[in-house]
Formats: structure tokens, sequence, C-alpha cells
């Protein structure tokens, strides 16, 4: 409620909010530069559009729904030269690194792990070693619950690249998390 | 069914319904594999952990750099 109240009063909007449209969309784009421009593109944004707010969300949650749009719009223009070296060929030829046995550390909760900070370095580094393509295939598949055929869109690919990015991306990530945390602990 | 197949079926029957020659037979690889079963384990919990950094960063993440800050708040103000 006092948020709905407060909205108007944007001179405190960078320090409520600012820091957390800084995480989502670094987490995204992996670039503080790009992160940076997105959010002050965000807040631009959203002063301009100040009137159309009805207050039916929190300012923040709708803060966030402007800026997923803009990351989004930024996948979108410079998907070309991002996707020409990404797509997948094909799966001939794949290895599949299965563990030999699973650390009871795998069982760890999302929550706990997520703000356990030697996890999230370990994490964001992970995720920062995908493909550009298949990292951003994965965001909006796994970080922002978005459909294959809206993904499809966005970067402009077929459903069957796209499941193999989506695939690729996963196992590098499983992989890339064994070694550096749960068995290399 | 190779395992290398269970593997991407894994991956895939998230993103789309498999068909059911191919439901089934990874079905009962999965009976006969801890491995992949083990594998599926993994892969579930890379995918809730992704969701929920996705919800809720973590507050370990950098924050917004105050040069940028600054920047921010005199082009709101202008």
């Amino acid at each position: 409620m006092t948020d709905d109240i407060n909205h108007r009063d944007t001179s405190r909007w960078v320090e409520d909010h600012g820091d957390i449209l800084y995480r989502y969309a670094l987490l995204r784009v992996n670039d503080p530069d790009l992160a940076g421009d997105l959010v002050q593109d965000t807040f631009l944004s959203a002063l301009k559009g100040l009137e159309g707010f009805r207050g039916g969300s929190t300012v923040r949650t709708w803060l966030i729904g402007i800026l997923k749009h803009k990351i989004i719009d930024h996948y979108r223009r410079d998907r070309s030269e991002v996707l020409a070296s990404d797509l997948p060929p094909g799966t001939e030829g794949e290895d599949l690194d299965h563990a030999d046995r699973v650390s009871a550390r795998w069982s760890e909760t999302p929550s706990q792990l997520v703000e356990n900070r030697e996890f999230w370095a370990v994490f964001t580094r992970c995720l920062s070693t995908l493909p550009e393509a298949h990292r951003r295939a994965f965001s909006m598949r796994e970080l922002d619950g978005l459909t294959g055929e809206e993904i499809c869109k966005v970067l402009g690919v077929t459903a069957t690249n796209l499941w193999v990015m989506l695939h690729r991306a996963r196992a590098k990530l499983r992989r890339c998390l064994e070694l550096n945390w749960f068995e290399g602990k | 069914m190779r395992c290398l197949e269970s593997a991407r079926l894994i991956s895939e029957r998230r993103d789309h319904p498999l068909p059911l020659g191919q439901r089934i037979g990874l079905r009962l690889h999965l009976l006969l594999c801890a491995l992949c079963r083990a594998y599926e384990k993994q892969i579930l919990a890379v995918c809730a952990i992704s969701h929920h950094a996705g919800i809720q960063p973590s507050t370990h993440a950098p924050t917004l750099p105050a040069d940028r800050r600054r920047a921010i708040e005199d082009s709101l103000k202008r």
C-alpha cells in the first residue's frame, strides 16, 4: 500500500529499486555496462509512462516488467551476430558426462544455495561460460519461464534448434556446477 | 536407448511433450540406469536453482555502481 501511495515519488526509485533491477539485468546479460544501460533506460521509460501506471502491481513489479521487455528487445536486436556461431550443427559426437556418484550437496534447497556467497560466484561464472545464444535461451526458459514458442521468436531459431541449445546449456551448467561446487568442495 | 539419448530426452521433456515411444523408452532406461536417474536429479536441481535465481537474484550479487546510480538519479531529475 505504501509502495502504491509513493509510486510518484521518483526521487526514491533508484535507492529503493536500483540494486534489484541491476542484479536482475546483470544475471541475464552478463555485462555490467549493458546492465547499467538497461536499468537507466528502464527508469527513464517508467518516468515517461508514469501516468499509465495504475497501481495494480507494486512499483518494483512494474519496473521489473519494463526491464524484462528491454532485455528481450536487446536479445532480439543483436541476435544475428550472436547466433551465427552458436547454432547447433547436430548432436553427433557429443559426450555425456555422467556423475559416478551424486553428492548429498545436490539436495540443498535452491534458496540456501542462491544465498551462499561462494555458490553464487560459481553459479554466475558457470552461466557465463555458456555460448551466448545458449545462455540467452537458457535464461529465457529457466530464469524467466518463457515458452519455447516465445523464445524461438526472440532468437529467430526453429524449435528443434532451441531444444538442442537448451539441452547443451543444461548439460554444461550441470557439469560446471558439479566440478566447481558439488564435487569440488 | 543409450545414455546419450536418455540425457537429451531428460532435457527435452521439460520443453515439449515427447512422443509415446520416446516416453516409454526413457522410462525403461531410467528404471535400469542409476547414473541417468542421478543425472536427471541433477538437471532438475540446476533448473530449480536457476528458476529461483531468476526470481530472486542473490543478495551477494553486485549492486548498481555508484557512478551509474548518480547518473540515473540526475537523469530522473531533469
